[in-house]
């Protein structure tokens, strides 16, 4: 088996695992980060969102043999206490019903306003599509999307 | 107003660190009304623990799938005990006699603990003046509470109730509490921000299949391609060559195949070779189904009558303006982002779960029944006492929609640890999930009515078919000295169970699509029409005011038309106004959903906004994307590319309007559903003149 090393979370780590496994399961069958959550494993429902050298990315699609080298962020990574704007606007707003999905939502929503704070609704809806919630969360992750683009934007909280 | 308290209804339980309270109650559950109960068994049902450092603790008994009860239970409490809202911490019960048989499903949370629960605090509050006074040698008239403090009125000096446990402990129980007016309500009736809100933002919450438990191995399931078809014969040996795969083991529901970690488990079960036997059940297919309903529709001798008020079928055959129509809804699937998933460890004749479940009382018997010998699980039914042996864990739940009210996945689970004799962790895939579901059934219906000169229907005859049918939601808002409502099941191996609304969904499309018909066909307005055969002012109120915030019958943007229906259930009146337009490919775009809710006392008034959005986007997904079909004995879709959900994108703004109620509480996480597949349908032909006799809307 190759070994593979990359960044998740500002932490170098190296393993050793089977070419074809998702990202999804070394997150969390490997490195016990379990705040990255499976949902469909094709793609389709993007709860298992997490970041790739900053760009949102399903991580049920992502196999091991291309990660030597990336930098990966979950949900762990954004901040433990809820401090990022994203956060703090997701908590502003009670989105989470269930809450399974909103790590995966709450990345998706990250990874947007990191590249483009200021972005349109036809490009939040663009980014947010990509993320199933069966509780109907939207609405609430929308105001609380444009939340965030007001914390980012008039308090200047970092991203 | 006064309370008596039952000492079998309240037990206080002291210790020296802490104050504790239960409360008991008779295992099955109670009217809300009734706070004195006389025979049956009693248990504690509901803890409520106070510490030396002022912390509440509440533990709920009732399971949390994101309806948010942790938080609107814990406020019952906090307003009556007047604690500080930051005080309070609130866990989830695991699965014990003590707390009745506990099962969370048909919104009835707030209902049957409205009453006791705040009877808990104010009984404690009470507890906690009496032990003040007796420290500061006077009466309890002479004191009073403020946020978790007990203050001498005389002194203004001040206890925390951290401070008074110790002399509350050998204070009795009072024998009658007063409960607040609403008027007076601090945390009743404000949006508090939910408890569970800040550990799923930040990724720490965790549902069942979060469960680490040291050398626990990971499984799935391979089930029958053909509904009930049995395994004649499995080779293994491919499978086994995956590394990391440990076990491949046949359990009563299929292959289970076990491994180090998920994917290697997911690997191995795409490499088990199975014989399959006994496929008598690949005949069942969508026309098959569609024909066994047609036939039992038509068979009206073997049909039970539940409804027959006046004479329908006489009226209706004698009557010159009559109207039919007949309406189709299909298969449904729960399909919760959390997959199906289980933690059990089984030791001898110990079983320790770990389950997202709706039923932990039932969940736990499943346990027990597939973890002992027939001599312990008959010790246990004589004793009813060594309960100790069955230990069920409930943990948040990622979506449940009815789903987790089975506990084939607690069997599933506990088998394989048995088998294996170590812990294991169960994880559907998600197309074991989607085709191993417990459907919301398949029903056909046949609607027939009689109308007067004036356009109003004197006589209505409902017939309706399926797989576990029921009338519930289908007994008439609307006075028509006519009704008969009659049917029968049809019996097929699919299995089907309760699905958000359960039999609700179903009736409230036939009966909000039907009525619109009438209204159309006598060229009334529906509003107008409706609000003629009503007279139930809980009804009236929600229709006008869900109209007048919708602007119903005013100008709208060009192309958008608007679309209305009204439902009562779980307690709960709801109506709604759906605006709609026609894409160029003439499907529907949802503008906006408007929608007013009746359900008594707003306790938390934003839980009950989230869960009409909830409901409302449950509702959209059945009505305008995905169904389940069946051919060759199984069900044709897998995941969510072929059994899509709404999307952010097709989420329309959603208002609603809570309306103002002195009376106790309903049901709010079901109510929102049934009146929006018919709001949209109606809107529907508002845009184009045309019908929707199925769900979802074929629009092509």
């Amino acid at each position: 088996m190759p070994k593979k090393s990359f960044q998740v979370n500002g932490k170098e780590v190296t393993l050793d695992l089977p070419n074809d496994i998702p990202l999804l399961w070394v997150l969390r069958d490997h490195l016990k980060l379990l705040g990255t959550k499976y949902g469909c494993g094709i793609g389709q429902c993007g709860v298992c969102t997490v970041h790739l050298n900053g760009e949102a990315i399903q991580s049920c699609l992502i196999p091991f043999s291309s990660l030597d080298g990336v930098n990966v962020t979950t949900i762990e990574g954004l901040s433990s206490d809820n401090s990022h704007p994203v956060q703090k606007a997701w908590l502003e707003e009670s989105v989470p019903q269930c809450g399974y999905c909103q790590s995966g939502q709450i990345m998706a929503a990250a990874a947007l306003l990191y590249k483009n704070p200021s972005a349109t609704p036809s490009q939040i809806e663009q980014a947010m599509d990509k993320v199933l919630c069966r509780c109907g969360t939207y609405q609430r992750i929308n105001n609380a999307i444009k939340k965030a683009q007001t914390l980012i934007s008039m308090k200047g909280d970092a991203l | 107003m006064s309370y008596k308290i039952s000492r079998r209804e309240f037990l206080k339980i002291s210790a020296g660190a802490s104050l504790t309270l239960a409360i008991s109650l008779p295992a099955q559950n109670i009217s809300a009304k009734s706070s004195s109960l006389k025979n049956g068994e009693f248990s504690p049902s509901v803890w409520l623990e106070i510490n030396k450092n002022n912390i509440v603790t509440v533990t709920v008994a009732e399971s949390e799938m994101g309806q948010g009860v942790l938080t609107t239970l814990s406020m019952m409490v906090a307003e009556e005990l007047d604690t500080k809202w930051e005080d309070i911490r609130a866990i989830l019960a695991d699965a014990d006699q003590k707390y009745g048989d506990q099962a969370t499903g048909g919104s009835t949370s707030l209902r049957k603990n409205w009453t006791r629960l705040r009877m808990a605090g104010a009984a404690t509050r009470k507890i906690l003046i009496q032990a003040a006074a007796q420290k500061w040698k006077i009466k309890e008239e002479q004191c009073n509470t403020n946020e978790g403090k007990v203050i001498n009125l005389l002194t203004n000096q001040i206890l925390s109730y951290g401070e008074l446990i110790e002399i509350a402990a050998s204070i009795p129980l009072p024998e009658e509490v007063f409960l607040k007016e609403k008027k007076d309500f601090k945390y009743i009736g404000k949006p508090i921000p939910r408890l569970d809100s800040p550990i799923k933002v930040n990724g720490k919450a965790k549902f069942g299949n979060d469960i680490l438990i040291e050398n626990a191995l990971i499984a799935t399931v391979v089930h029958p391609p053909v509904i009930n078809s049995s395994i004649i014969s499995f080779d293994a040996s491919r499978a086994k060559k995956i590394q990391g795969v440990t076990h491949v083991l046949q359990i009563d529901e299929g292959i289970a195949v076990i491994a180090k970690d998920f994917w290697s488990a997911k690997k191995g079960a795409q490499l088990v070779d199975i014989v399959w036997g006994d496929k008598k059940n690949n005949k069942i297919n969508s026309a098959y189904i569609k024909n066994l309903l047609t036939k039992t529709l038509t068979n009206t001798k073997e049909h039970n009558i539940e409804q027959d008020l006046g004479n329908a079928d006489k009226v209706i055959a004698n009557s010159e303006n009559t109207h039919h129509s007949e309406y189709f809804l299909p298969y449904q699937a729960h399909a919760s982002m959390e997959t199906i998933n289980c933690t059990a460890f089984v030791n001898g004749d110990k079983c320790e779960v770990w389950a997202p479940t709706q039923t932990p009382t039932r969940a736990k018997d499943e346990a027990r029944s597939r973890t002992q010998s027939f001599f312990s699980k008959i010790k246990y039914k004589i004793l009813k006492s060594d309960d100790n042996s069955i230990t069920l864990h409930n943990t948040l739940i990622g979506g449940s929609f009815g789903r987790k009210l089975q506990t084939d996945f607690v069997s599933e689970a506990v088998q394989i640890s048995k088998l294996i004799q170590k812990p294991v962790r169960l994880i559907w895939e998600r197309e074991q999930d989607i085709k191993n579901d417990y459907y919301h059934p398949a029903t056909l219906h046949s609607l027939s009515a009689a109308l007067n000169k004036d356009g109003f229907p004197i006589a209505w005859w409902h017939k309706a078919t399926g797989q576990k049918q029921r009338f519930g939601g289908a007994f008439l808002p609307y006075n028509i000295p006519n009704i008969r409502l009659q049917g029968k099941r049809i019996s097929l191996p699919i299995k089907v169970g309760p699905w958000r609304s359960v039999n609700h969904y179903y009736n409230a499309f036939v009966v909000e699509s039907f009525i619109d018909e009438l209204a159309a066909k006598s060229k009334i307005d529906p509003l107008e029409y409706r609000l003629k055969l009503i007279d139930d002012p809980q009804f009236i109120n929600v229709l006008k005011l869900v109209t007048s915030k919708a602007n119903w019958g005013g100008k709208l943007p060009n192309g958008h038309f608007q679309g209305l229906a009204m439902h009562k259930g779980f307690g709960s009146y709801v109506a709604q106004v759906a605006e709609i337009s026609l894409k160029d490919d003439g499907s529907i775009k949802v503008h906006k959903v408007t929608a007013a809710i009746d359900a008594g006392i707003a306790v938390n008034p934003d839980t009950i906004k989230a869960q009409m959005e909830g409901a409302i986007v449950f509702g959209l997904s059945a009505a305008l994307k995905g169904k389940i079909t069946f051919n060759n004995g199984s069900p044709v879709q897998s995941n969510y590319h072929d059994f899509p959900i709404l999307k952010f994108s097709e989420m329309p703004v959603i208002e609603t309007i809570i309306a103002d109620s002195d009376k106790s509480p309903e049901g709010i996480g079901e109510p929102g559903v049934p009146s929006i597949g018919p709001a949209i349908a109606n809107a529907y032909y508002a845009a184009t003149g045309k019908r929707a006799y199925t769900l979802p809307i074929e629009t092509s």
